[in-house]
């Protein structure tokens, strides 16, 4: 057979130069993104690892085969019930945010396999969509088998099809990211910041983490989707090079927009499985150092390479490092009815681990905590009720996630007056990005204000049933019903 | 351990979901509300989506005849590249090219070489039809199809390739053939307004009722039956192997229309209307590249080239 590289050629290049409609309707700023520019500042567009059509279905069917049989080896339901509860509700965590958001990346791919500016890059989009498709149906597939054992697995399809206030902003963030970006925001903000920036969270970090607790579905599942990744995520730099050449300040702000954007959701999903679900024992690492070993220091140095700034908010970024991710976690245990998996309070152990990871504030998360506990103490085990808040809660009007910028004592919230409504945000950098577009944002309600205008119930049994589409069964519990071992109650009769 | 034996979505079936149900059911999160930023694109999702005439009260009633996910997918067409492949050896292999008469590698390099470039345009309609389509399995029958058309363009390219070795500068004038060649022309013109035709519905019509039936019959099936006259029966098989998933694309979109129509039966004028429309420009191309193939062959077969296709109508009655 001839090698790849003596007929690929022969296929990668076949724009042409239309006559019977003009170039700009074939390739619609809006579809194709921004800068627009004529096709021949895109021919030298180049993907440098190369595949083609055979290849890929050669390949991409011996490492599904891989998967399944590793399924059939190690992922069956007895196997997902041997391993610890704390971990399942990273399992959980993971399972609800990604096989439709894959499927977003689909359809974002598809539109890139369309309106990309080079018929390399289309093809390459359009092996992207194939890879997405393949990351939505293998998770259906391996968490469908846990529905019938534990309900809360209902969350891996019915997520982002619920009023949920995670999943609220998951969209959000999705709709702009993927689902309905042009060609050049999706290539910059997925496949460049995204998957190649943050890819290491997943790929080293959370696949590690699977194998030492003993989930090795999860770890190969991770692990063979993330050699996909590796493939289409090329095409971001390829096409964000072309975007600094002829739009320098456009690309920095893209890259500065997605870096936050894509931050506050890792933090969640990867500080949450890293920090509080993995047993103390099985950690190498906190989630902070772990950002700084794999993801700070390559994406800065990717920056660099193309002579990009780093993004302006970069002090409170590395701010937030020290402590996003807990304030989040702590507001979410706290309302843990409101979302599908449960939470753990942090042993002492833990919390020593914690301060020593995290000296510069955990002393106020600490504090927190220790209301929580006396709360548990006070109250009797599964007595959810009386642990868990009651007011409402406000949201960014940005990343639609809980106002938990800043520490307990100083929340970063700031508000910004706009088209004659007052709107909130957690930080600066989401305040920012509003104003870069309000466009896109201004009419949007953040949870709050759905239940005000009465869009959504006031009342929270209504709004966790009719609304979020959770059950009792699925909403969110203290996975041990606050009866730890730790925790020294009272005798029975002193609890009023 | 739960009642509950299946996600949500799929309980209604009242029995465990096939593969293909589990995998494919439900994945536009967006539908049916919408999106929660308005971004650009919100206006033309309104307007070429959720505005098409084309219209179903769920367009979860479609189903893939075939059933394909991913892991089919790769699977099926793992086991046709290696077929292909033995037959592209088996070229390389012989003296196979040399043997073919000169007149024929002419048409090879008129019409054979230039092939690329529709199939490119037929891969971005059909991925555009996946990105646009009200459904998520409209989505994955079209991203397939798109994969598909990447397989004939690569394949083209291959032979391409190789008869370059045998006859140096073979095909070297593809894109200016496409470009201005007037049997070419047609279906540029054809391509190139269905490229711009962005309500999801004419898009999928266009392409897949009208412009790719004919198109693919004739230069997949009926120009297979002149390679095999002509003595070049490799790439007859080939060919053929390539016309299976163009044989699949017509099941699904016969699928397609058919939930459309059973769904509400005036689709079917809406259908009919687009049919109509881009039948006349679909039959000039047809025309012109089976009048070059007569020419060029002189041979019993041409009027049978010109007369084969050209029916699309019959796809979906």
């Amino acid at each position: 057979m001839l090698k790849r590289d003596e007929w690929l050629p022969l296929a990668r290049k076949l724009d042409w130069d239309y006559s019977y409609v003009s170039e700009k309707d074939v390739f619609p700023e809006v579809a194709s993104g921004r800068p627009w520019l004529p096709h021949k500042e895109w021919k030298n567009w180049d993907e440098p690892y190369r595949t083609s059509y055979t290849e890929y279905v050669v390949n991409q069917h011996a490492k599904d085969a891989s998967v399944y049989a590793v399924r059939d080896a190690v992922g069956r339901l007895s196997d997902f019930q041997r391993l610890a509860s704390p971990w399942l509700n990273a399992l959980k965590l993971h399972a609800a945010a990604l096989p439709l958001a894959e499927f977003a990346a689909t359809v974002g791919n598809l539109r890139a396999g369309r309106f990309g500016r080079d018929s390399a890059w289309r093809t390459m989009a359009t092996f992207g969509a194939l890879d997405e498709l393949r990351h939505t149906q293998i998770p259906l597939m391996v968490m469908h088998e846990l529905v019938r054992w534990d309900p809360q697995f209902d969350w891996t399809h019915k997520f982002y099809h619920s009023d949920d206030w995670v999943a609220i902003a998951a969209r959000h963030f999705f709709d702009e990211l993927l689902t309905a970006a042009d060609a050049i925001e999706l290539a910059v903000g997925t496949n460049f910041v995204f998957e190649t920036g943050f890819t290491n969270l997943q790929f080293v970090g959370l696949s590690a983490l699977a194998d030492q607790v003993g989930d090795h579905m999860f770890e190969k599942m991770v692990t063979s989707i993330q050699t996909d990744e590796a493939r289409h995520a090329q095409i971001g730099q390829a096409v964000l090079e072309n975007v600094i050449k002829h739009d320098r300040k456009y690309a920095q702000y893209l890259l500065d927009k997605w870096f936050w954007r894509s931050w506050l959701l890792f933090a969640i999903v990867t500080g949450f499985s890293m920090d509080y679900f993995t047993p103390l024992e099985k950690r190498s690492c906190s989630f902070k150092e772990f950002m700084e070993e794999w993801i700070v220091d390559q994406y800065l140095r990717s920056l660099q390479e193309l002579g990009m700034e780093k993004p302006w908010y970069w002090d409170t970024f590395l701010e937030s490092l020290e402590l996003y991710h807990h304030m989040v976690y702590i507001s979410a245990y706290t309302y843990r009815s409101t979302v599908w998996f449960n939470f753990v309070v942090p042993s002492p152990e833990e919390r020593a681990w914690l301060r020593d990871r995290y000296p510069k504030h955990w002393d106020q998360i600490d504090a927190a905590w220790d209301r929580v506990i006396d709360r548990w103490r006070a109250s009797k085990p599964g007595d959810e009720a009386s642990v868990h808040g009651q007011a409402m809660v406000t949201f960014c009007d940005l990343c639609q996630l809980v106002l938990c910028g800043g520490t307990p004592s100083r929340n970063t919230a700031t508000t910004l007056d706009y088209g004659g409504r007052k709107y909130i945000f957690c930080s600066e950098p989401c305040l920012w990005i509003f104003g870069r577009e309000p466009e896109r944002y201004s009419g949007h309600k953040e949870l709050v204000k759905r239940v005000l205008s009465a869009e959504a119930p006031a009342a929270l049994p209504e709004l966790l049933t009719r609304y979020f589409r959770l059950t009792p069964e699925t909403w969110g519990k203290d996975a041990y019903g606050g009866d730890y071992p730790w925790l020294q109650r009272p005798a029975a009769g002193e609890i009023g | 351990m739960s009642q509950q034996r299946t996600y949500w979505h799929l309980l209604d079936l009242k029995r465990l979901p096939t593969e293909y149900e589990l995998v494919t059911s439900r994945l536009h999160y967006y539908l049916p509300s919408g999106f929660e930023v308005d971004v650009p694109l919100s206006g033309w999702y309104r307007q070429y989506q959720q505005g098409s005439p084309l219209a179903c009260s769920d367009w979860e009633l479609f189903r893939d005849p075939r059933q394909t996910t991913y892991t089919s997918y790769t699977r099926l067409q793992r086991d046709r590249e290696v077929y292909v492949d033995g037959l592209l050896q088996s070229i390389e292999s012989t003296d196979y090219d040399r043997t073919l008469p000169d007149a024929w590698v002419r048409l090879l390099a008129r019409v054979f070489a230039p092939l690329v470039y529709p199939f490119h345009g037929f891969q971005m309609i059909a991925s555009y039809v996946g990105a646009m389509g009200p459904g998520g399995r409209i989505t994955i029958a079209a991203l397939f199809q798109a994969a598909d058309e990447i397989r004939r363009v690569q394949r083209i390219a291959y032979r391409v390739r190789q008869l370059q070795l045998t006859y140096p500068g073979f095909g070297d004038d593809r894109r200016s053939l496409w470009q201005e060649d007037p049997i070419w022309q047609p279906l540029r013109e054809a391509t190139e307004k269905l490229l711009v035709t962005y309500d999801w519905g004419e898009a999928f019509v266009g392409l897949n009722l009208v412009l790719k039936p004919m198109i693919d019959e004739l230069l997949m099936s009926r120009f297979g039956s002149l390679a095999l006259r002509e003595g070049d029966y490799i790439l007859k098989e080939i060919l053929a192997c390539l016309f299976q998933d163009c044989d699949w694309h017509r099941q699904w979109s016969r699928a397609l229309v058919g939930t459309a129509v059973e769904d509400r039966p005036q689709n079917s004028s809406v259908i009919q209307g687009w049919v109509d429309k881009w039948t006349p420009l679909t039959a000039q191309a047809v025309a012109a590249l089976a009048g070059a193939l007569e020419r060029a062959t002189d041979g019993p077969t041409a009027p049978e080239v010109a007369e084969g296709p050209g029916q699309p109508g019959n796809l979906y009655e």
